[in-house]
């Protein structure tokens, strides 16, 4: 074949492969992710990239804004309430994760054990994430009552406990916190949990049970190793939601007492409403976002060989 | 789990693009007032919109606003008024700022005007005012303090107060005490709330301590001992002295010696007036409006409620923080929309002090729409004309006025005293931990914790 007709040939086959490209669908494709492109890239993408470059500026939204370099950053670095919020986060996360993760592990296997009434008990444990967050904060508040008359005061004073001073003491806040956010939010991980447990074989738990094993045996031996993969990354979510906590302590107690409960993403908040700083605000998320995102990376790396 | 907070980042994100797309394309701000006037034509149709239309679960209050409305538009054929349930809140301000739909008129807080105008997010209106024909009611005291010094107005003043404190006459009566001499001095108050607690189980005294509005008692509380906040500059903070720590102190032997003052220290102005209200409360630092929540709304019976003076500080002469309410006018706004929004801003919350027909009539509607008429306060105009309004509207009054009697009286007397002159909310914030602190850690340093919060207050000022 002459090296003409071998060109000829192949932009044959080209314009073949494209005419099948647009005939297989090709151009259907594109128009169906260019909306749904378009709207990521403006409504995620471009926020994101909008918080970076107005971390670096100093803005009052009306006029053009001016750069100012790090000074946002240093500013935000060199607040003394900066370690007192990324300890509270921490700390929040920590609670969550000794008291939170395991809660819905436990009643999805729990519930997975159950046969007639599994759905009854997925409806009662998905019903508190039906409620919106903010009416659930406010009903627990009531529950919160730090008078002796107040909900939980009552019934624990019943056993001759309290009573607690629950919002209003620095030392119980944050484990108060935790405890409603449990509360709330435990439901659709349990539905989670009960989705992967039915992922799993069921032969495996009767020849567990031919060999004499327990429901603690067959938990530890056959579940939690066949939903690691679910588990690893509803952890990695947890961490990542957790440490970016506002919702519970703005309504529950506005950071108080004593900034007890003030949470980092309080502080940004704060910096953007309060003190109408954009400039701080957008630079805090920006350090929080970039040290969330090393965290997963090192968690991603750190688990890969579980997986 | 927490998807709520994502929906909070998503929403500040949402709001940060916006920002961005507007800012570039905005650009142009009012900043000071403009160096040449620009011409204005006075008979152009214009349409404005304007904030707080009370919302369709306040019927009767709606229903006067709008009636408020088309009065306006009848009386000036050449402007259009919108009514929107806009009210002020930092983040849909800053939101709506942003995306350049901020209703021209918004009723804000007196401390947010310096703010607000050093940061030229609102119109300077000095010209609005005049060719609207304003300027000779409004009080200059007050005008001052939405003034920056080159003579820029940056707001106009329609309500003003003067904290006192609001007291529940009825556990006054159950403890003994005579609802008529409430106490004058800070001593009293101790002792009052002492003796609320011990007869009624009540708490004798309470004061908010969350979303600022602490910093904004606490100041109250600090002015009351003869100190200050800021230096008149606004660049230091000035309260790490002897009057700020002896009111500390005060709170600190009310709440744990005497054990009067409950056991919720978590309070803002809502929560503390729901429990006042519902008679769980004695006394705590107010000001009178808040009789509309607790009466109107809560249904606390009108005589139970008492407002009284300022109490005095030991040493100290009679002094009351002084704060109200401001209309601002969008940066968005143009000249003749300025011109508009200043005429309905007279209409709907001045105009009443001078005209008698209106005065009448706008109390006789309010009065049948269920709503106060009226709660005294330090008046946006001049004294004159405020006690000449009272005599216009006896007929439709419905308050108790004798009730507010020793609060009236002590205006005179007072020296009073403005907010903060520089970010006065960012300031109040940083003093709600001062609070908090006091009231909840029983063995707090007073001047320690007046230490910390200086240090947090310079570096605010200094940003």
């Amino acid at each position: 074949m002459t090296a003409e007709a071998s060109a000829t040939s192949i932009s044959r086959t080209r314009r073949r492969s494209f005419r099948s490209w647009v005939t297989s669908g090709g151009v259907t494709k594109i128009a169906f992710a260019l909306p749904l492109l378009f709207i990521f890239g403006y409504f995620s993408w471009g926020p994101i990239v909008d918080g970076i470059v107005m971390s670096v500026q100093n803005t009052n939204l009306v006029d053009d804004p001016e750069f100012v370099g790090w000074s946002n950053f240093e500013y935000v670095l060199t607040d003394p309430l900066l370690p007192k919020a990324a300890a509270n986060t921490l700390y929040y996360a920590f609670l969550a994760l000794v008291f939170g993760f395991p809660v819905p592990l436990l009643l999805a296997t729990f519930m997975a054990e159950l046969r007639g009434t599994r759905r009854l008990y997925s409806v009662l444990a998905y019903l508190p994430v039906i409620v919106p967050p903010v009416v659930a904060v406010l009903l627990w508040k009531f529950f919160y009552s730090p008078e002796p008359t107040g909900l939980f005061n009552t019934v624990l004073g019943w056993i001759g406990a309290g009573p607690f001073a629950w919002l209003n003491s620095a030392d119980i806040v944050m484990p108060a916190i935790v405890l409603e956010s449990t509360w709330a939010y435990a439901g659709s991980t349990v539905i989670i949990y009960l989705a992967a447990l039915t992922a799993v074989q069921r032969d495996l738990y009767e020849a567990a049970e031919l060999d004499g094993a327990g429901i603690i045996r067959r938990t530890w031996h056959i579940t939690l190793p066949q939903i690691r993969g679910v588990l690893l990354i509803m952890l990695l979510l947890q961490v990542i939601n957790t440490m970016q906590v506002f919702t519970e302590p703005f309504i529950f107690t506005g950071g108080g007492p004593n900034n007890a409960s003030t949470t980092l993403l309080l502080m940004i908040y704060n910096y953007a409403f309060i003190d109408g700083d954009f400039g701080a605000a957008t630079a805090l998320s920006v350090l929080l976002a970039a040290f969330l995102g090393l965290l997963s990376a090192g968690y991603f790396v750190a688990t890969r060989r579980l997986n | 789990m927490r998807t709520a907070s994502k929906r909070s980042l998503a929403t500040l994100a949402g709001m940060l693009t916006l920002s961005i797309g507007i800012t570039g394309c905005s650009g142009g701000g009012t900043g000071a007032p403009a160096t040449t006037a620009p011409e204005v034509d006075l008979e152009a149709a214009v349409t404005i919109t304007v904030g707080d239309l009370p919302p369709t679960s306040e019927a009767e209050k709606r229903a006067f606003f709008e009636g408020q409305v088309e009065a306006f538009m009848a009386e000036n054929p050449n402007i259009t008024v919108e009514a929107v349930e806009d009210k002020w809140d930092p983040q849909t301000f800053q939101a709506q700022l942003a995306a350049g739909n901020l209703p021209h008129v918004l009723t804000v807080a007196f401390t947010e005007a310096n703010a607000l105008a050093a940061r030229g997010q609102v119109a300077e209106l000095s010209q609005a005012i005049d060719l609207a024909g304003l300027g000779e009611q409004l009080n200059p005291d007050l005008l001052d303090l939405v003034s920056d010094d080159d003579g820029g107005i940056y707001a106009v003043p329609t309500a003003a107060q003067a904290l006192g404190l609001v007291y529940n006459r009825d556990l006054f009566e159950q403890a003994g005490l005579d609802p008529d001499a409430p106490p004058q001095t800070w001593d009293e108050v101790r002792d009052a709330a002492q003796q609320i607690t011990e007869t009624t189980g009540a708490a004798g005294y309470a004061t908010m301590t969350t979303e600022n509005q602490g910093g904004w008692m606490l100041s109250a509380g600090i002015y009351s001992h003869g100190g200050t906040v800021e230096n008149a500059k606004g660049t230091e903070a000035t309260f790490n002295d002897d009057p700020a720590a002896e009111y500390l102190e005060l709170l600190q032997a009310m709440r744990w010696d005497d054990n009067s003052m409950g056991s919720n220290f978590l309070y803002n102005a809502g929560a503390l007036v729901q429990d006042f209200s519902a008679g769980k409360i004695g006394m705590f630092i107010g000001f009178s409006g808040l009789y509309r929540p607790a009466v109107i709304r809560n249904q606390m019976p009108a005589d139970n409620f008492g407002m009284a003076a300022m109490p005095i500080g030991a040493d100290a002469e009679p002094a009351s923080l002084t704060g109200g309410q401001i209309q601002v006018v969008s940066p968005d706004a143009t000249p003749e929309e300025q011109v508009a929004a200043v005429k309905w801003i007279d209409y709907f919350y001045l105009k009443k002090f001078t005209d008698e027909a209106l005065a009448a009539e706008q109390a006789e509607a309010a009065a049948a729409s269920g709503q106060a008429v009226t709660v005294p306060e330090r008046p946006a105009i001049s004294q004159d004309a405020y006690d000449q309004y009272f005599e216009w509207i006896q007929p439709y009054v419905n308050v108790p006025l004798e009730n507010f009697s020793t609060y009236i009286d002590a205006f005179g007397e007072q020296n009073l005293l403005p907010e903060p002159a520089v970010k006065a909310q960012e300031v109040y914030a940083e003093l709600d931990v001062v609070l908090q602190k006091i009231l909840t850690e029983e063995d707090a340093d007073v001047v320690k914790v007046l230490g910390e919060a200086e240090t947090a207050v310079n570096r605010l000022l200094g940003r």
